[in-house]
């Protein structure tokens, strides 16, 4: 029953023509370093992403525990009991040079943390590690259609970072990720910080075209043969929805920021009041890009999901096309969509006209969130890491999701827009989604990354951790914002402490958990019981390879003789039928 | 650290909030003021229960599936349909309903929020970098700050404050009022979290903000006031919601809605600066947000503190060390841009225009008497007599307090408020 027409039988992957694992090393440490370095294969560029997305993760996971450390305790000017008078509360002040204060370091580090985490840790996220890994793989590929765009893609990456950490390092920025003008043209005395974080992001787009690019002309040409668009494979599905938007959109980010740097240097006059610019102007070209940009980061997550709760829950997908078609709907909306940032800061009717568009992103949200609720209806459940974070994805990202139509309904955001329960709501929706479906992901195809199983107890330990710490950091947040605390705030009321210090509790609970995956995931590289080809059971394409797969990924071409997700009627590759067990009246599709 | 965690946990612990029950909690933020906040909170409460409602049918549903569907060994998923096209469209149209009515009745509360009643008051709000200035309709600025704005808390016998003091605005209950918004700077965000309402303030634009505010009614406190007798009030915390800078954190304000009687005589005080010249220095140094980033005690801001700045000498960014005199404090206010104090940021705009000569001279009375150094502090702190005409008195202080400051000014207008 296997999907593969394996031409010389048995044991494809073990054929005449069989180079290795990709893993293999090429001789000596140098000669190893050299090959990664100038290597075209897509699966060490994913592993490189992915290395690279989580040293920044663990910066941007810094700025976000300094930022809580610092709201522990508001600012306050006590007289104690010898009458003195002293400031409290001012916990990142040790920090301070030159005369900056707690609160200046807590701007920087609340802009670091966000522009880190969306600019280089979210954007190009799962469709840089992940999908670089696997796009080719499920699609029975060599490779992507441009290796070598491909490799140039994640050094431009890494280049842009450095520009922008390299801001960060000879003092950092104080606007606020967003960058809003005319704070942003007229803050802080050296221009070249700003200008340094400003040029980072513009570089970094460049990675993002070229990814998306490459992985449109991928999916578009490279298909096995048998595979027809609606044999793909979701994460495939979701894959291409984010790179259209990849390719679209972020090019509205890279004139905007030059249009930031020419502004800042040359005192253009397009945004800046003072010289008859318009800073709403601003407003317009960022979240004309940043609005798209959200569905970059939640789509390739919504793809991963899909993967995981069919292969864990031994179910095909319910509604396949209505979940490949809402993936498209929302990447087509997205791009209308983005003047729900600015309710408080536009006229009445074009805030009409955004609230009414942005509903009709909610609804086919809400179809994929019914249709994986549905697919696990009569499954065969199993609760490994992958499937509780997956369990956990669709807990959080409802949350997410439902918090979310108070903000596009306009009389009640024009209470909560810029209050802490907008922080809550993107938080749930990217780290809730987005942040959870890597890692239901990397836990998914960890063993065929890198032909290591992970210690599962371990694992979980650290899910619960991730989970409750992310509900105690995240939750009260809500309440907060809604009885009126404004996010961005060094200092605060002191009816908001309570609050404040639940959440910063739950950060640390956070990094906890987090350590805890470090843990693991070292110690299966180290030390990791070898995984079998398939030790999932899973049907897409990258089950057929290897463990750690071949450095050409399959020995033969494969030709596609099943759907990816035909669970009631196909036996996993390498797999025992014993363990799998068939259905004895399929539904026919 | 252990003991200071506990410290922390103490503190939260003993700061009241404003609202406790889970009603409140339920609800936005306690209870809405006007009318459109009432009507924002009915709307926020219904997508509120239609979310748990589907929250916990969807959970229901995925955990109790996952329960009795877990995995079995050797026991395959039994066969089920792959999809239901009249279960899929069902669950496409219902939301869409609901959505639909989410976003007719959302517009419809937010007409409500940015229409003013006509006869409501207009009044002029300047923001800027890190406070706001606020005239009433024939000019008057208020003289009173919140520095408890936010509740003080008793901590092992000390007393705490929120950090920087914040203007407090005086409204009639009941009556409309309109706010005509414009910065001086960046952009800042006006909110007033009781009555539901944010809107941004540009520098390029002006921008409205409308309220109509309940009447008091038995919850409101009763305030006791030496010169107006007791009388009912109701206070409202705004806030800054867009980020500006530095101090953005405290960027805040407090409308007190109180009978109209009280306003009027409220506005009457406003228009007449009273007390000694240092005195009115204070008031004017507030109303013109100093203190967001000079402190008065010592303590670290974004400028210097004015604690011991009088007639001391200061070591400046180009290398050279200046006395703080009475030409140098006119030159920092008037050309802050003209020499930067090392280790602060160059920061400050000028106040030419906004802070008029006589006013100046106000405000050097009132350094003085925050610098040891001056042994004239208490002199100039009682040099007037506090009962005088407060009319007669500006031209007379002047020339007593600041001389040099009259000498070169005459250019300048003093602002509508300054009597």
């Amino acid at each position: 029953m296997s999907s593969l027409d394996t031409h010389a039988g048995a044991a494809p992957q073990l054929g005449g023509d069989h180079h290795g694992s990709y893993l293999t090393s090429k001789g000596g440490l140098w000669a190893d370093i050299a090959n990664w370095a100038t290597t075209v294969d897509h699966k060490k560029i994913g592993v490189m992403y992915l290395t690279a997305l989580l040293i920044l993760f663990f910066l941007g996971g810094v700025m976000a525990l300094a930022v809580r450390f610092e709201l522990l305790e508001p600012t306050r000017i006590i007289v104690n009991q010898a009458g003195e008078t002293v400031t409290t509360g001012q916990r990142l002040a040790f920090l301070a040079t030159d005369g900056a204060t707690a609160s200046n370091i807590y701007n920087r580090a609340m802009t670091l943390h966000g522009a880190i985490m969306t600019f280089m840790f979210i954007v190009p996220g799962i469709p840089a590690s992940l999908g670089n890994f696997f796009l080719p793989l499920m699609i029975g590929a060599k490779d992507v259609a441009f290796p070598k765009l491909n490799l140039g893609s994640w050094y431009v990456y890494v280049f842009g970072s450095l520009f922008a950490l390299a801001s960060a390092l000879v003092g950092g920025i104080d606007t606020g990720w967003t960058l809003y003008t005319p704070y942003s043209t007229m803050t802080d005395a050296d221009h070249w910080r700003l200008v340094a974080m400003v040029m980072g992001v513009f570089i970094m787009g460049f990675a993002s075209i070229m990814t998306g690019l490459n992985f449109v002309v991928t999916v578009h040409k490279l298909r096995a043969p048998g595979m027809g668009w609606f044999d793909m494979p979701l994460f495939v599905w979701a894959i291409y929805a984010t790179a259209i938007i990849q390719v679209l959109a972020t090019p509205v980010i890279g004139i905007t920021t030059l249009m930031l740097i020419f502004e800042r240097l040359f005192n253009f006059g397009l945004f800046d009041p003072r010289l008859g610019g318009d800073p709403v102007l601003f407003q317009h070209f960022f979240w004309f890009y940043s609005h798209p940009v959200v569905y970059i980061m939640i789509l390739p997550a919504f793809g991963v999901i899909s993967e995981t709760i069919t292969c864990h829950a031994r179910k095909p997908i319910f509604g396949y096309k209505s979940v490949a078609f809402a993936s498209l709907g929302i990447a087509a909306v997205s791009f209308i969509v983005w003047g729900h940032h600015m309710f408080t800061s536009q006229g009445e009717l074009t805030a009409a006209i955004f609230s009414f568009l942005t509903f009709f992103v909610a609804v086919p949200t809400a179809i994929k969130v019914f249709n994986w609720i549905a697919t696990l209806y009569k499954g065969s459940i199993v609760f490994n890491t992958p499937m509780l974070y997956t369990l956990g994805f669709l807990f959080l990202f409802t949350i997410g999701g439902l918090t979310g139509l108070p903000l596009a309904t306009l009389s009640t955001d024009m209470h909560l827009h810029d209050s802490y329960y907008v922080v809550a709501h993107f938080h749930y929706v990217m780290f809730g989604g987005t942040v959870i479906a890597l890692l239901a992901g990397m836990h998914h195809w960890w063993p065929k990354m890198f032909g290591k199983m992970y210690a599962e107890r371990p694992a979980q330990l650290g899910f619960w951790l991730v989970f409750l710490g992310f509900n105690v950091t995240f939750f009260i947040q809500f309440i907060m914002g809604a009885h009126g605390m404004p996010r961005r705030y060094a200092s605060y009321p002191d009816e908001y402490q309570w609050m404040h210090l639940i959440s910063t509790v739950g950060s640390w609970m956070l990094l906890a958990g987090f350590l805890v995956h470090l843990f693991t995931f070292i110690h299966s590289l180290l030390q990791g019981k070898p995984a079998g080809a398939n030790p999932w059971g899973g049907l897409t394409l990258e089950w057929h390879a290897d463990s750690p797969p071949d450095e050409h990924n399959f020995a033969h071409e494969p030709i596609v003789k099943h759907g990816p997700y035909d669970y009631d009627t196909v036996v996993p590759p390498h797999c025992d039928p014993a363990d799998y067990p068939l259905p004895e009246n399929p539904h026919k599709h | 650290m252990i003991g200071s965690l506990a410290n922390i946990f103490y503190t939260a612990a003993s700061a009241q909030p404003r609202s406790t029950s889970l009603q409140d909690i339920l609800w936005f933020g306690g209870r809405g003021y006007t009318e459109a906040a009432r009507q924002a909170d009915w709307m926020f409460l219904f997508i509120w229960w239609v979310s748990v409602f589907f929250f916990v049918l969807l959970m229901f549903l995925m955990l109790w599936w996952s329960f009795i569907y877990r995995r079995r060994k050797g026991k395959a998923a039994p066969a089920s349909p792959r999809h239901n096209t009249r279960l899929e469209i069902t669950w496409t149209v219902i939301p869409t309903i609901i959505f639909f009515f989410m976003f007719f009745e959302g517009f419809r509360g937010y007409i409500n929020i940015n229409f003013a009643p006509t006869g409501a008051i207009e009044a002029n709000l300047i923001a800027f970098q890190w406070s706001w200035t606020l005239e009433y309709p024939d000019g008057q600025i208020t003289t009173e700050t919140a520095e408890k704005t936010f509740g003080t808390l008793a901590t092992n016998d000390e007393e705490a404050f929120a950090s920087k003091p914040a203007p407090v605005w005086y409204f009639p209950e009941g009556q409309p009022v309109l706010l005509r918004m414009t910065s001086r700077d960046v952009i800042h965000s006006f909110w007033i979290p009781d009555f539901r309402v944010k809107q941004d303030i540009f520098p390029n634009r002006y921008t409205s903000f409308t309220f109509t505010p309940d009447m008091l009614d038995e919850t409101a406190p009763t305030m006791e006031d030496e010169e107006l007798g007791a009388y009912l009030y109701r206070d409202h915390i705004l806030l800054c919601a867009e980020y500006c800078g530095n101090d953005h954190a405290e960027m805040a304000g407090v409308i007190r809605i109180v009978p109209r009687d009280i306003y009027e005589a409220k506005l009457e005080i406003f228009g007449s600066p009273r007390g000694t010249l240092a005195e009115r220095g204070r008031i004017v140094s507030q109303q013109n947000g100093c203190f967001s980033c000079h402190s008065v005690d010592g303590s670290a801001g974004t400028g210097p503190t004015w604690q011991n700045l009088y007639n001391n000498s200061f070591q400046y960014t180009d290398g050279s060390t200046i006395l703080s005199d009475d030409n140098h404090i006119r030159e920092s206010i008037y050309i802050p841009q003209a020499k930067i104090r090392a280790g602060y940021p160059n920061q400050m705009v000028s106040y030419q225009g906004a802070i008029s000569t006589e006013q100046l001279g106000w405000i050097i009375a009132y350094m003085k008497t925050l610098s040891e150094a001056t042994p004239e502090a208490e002199l100039a702190a009682t040099q007037v007599d506090p009962d005088a005409e407060a009319a007669e008195e500006g031209a007379e202080g002047g020339e007593g307090a600041a001389e040099p400051a009259t000498d070169m000014g005459g250019m300048m207008e003093g602002t509508p408020g300054d009597g």
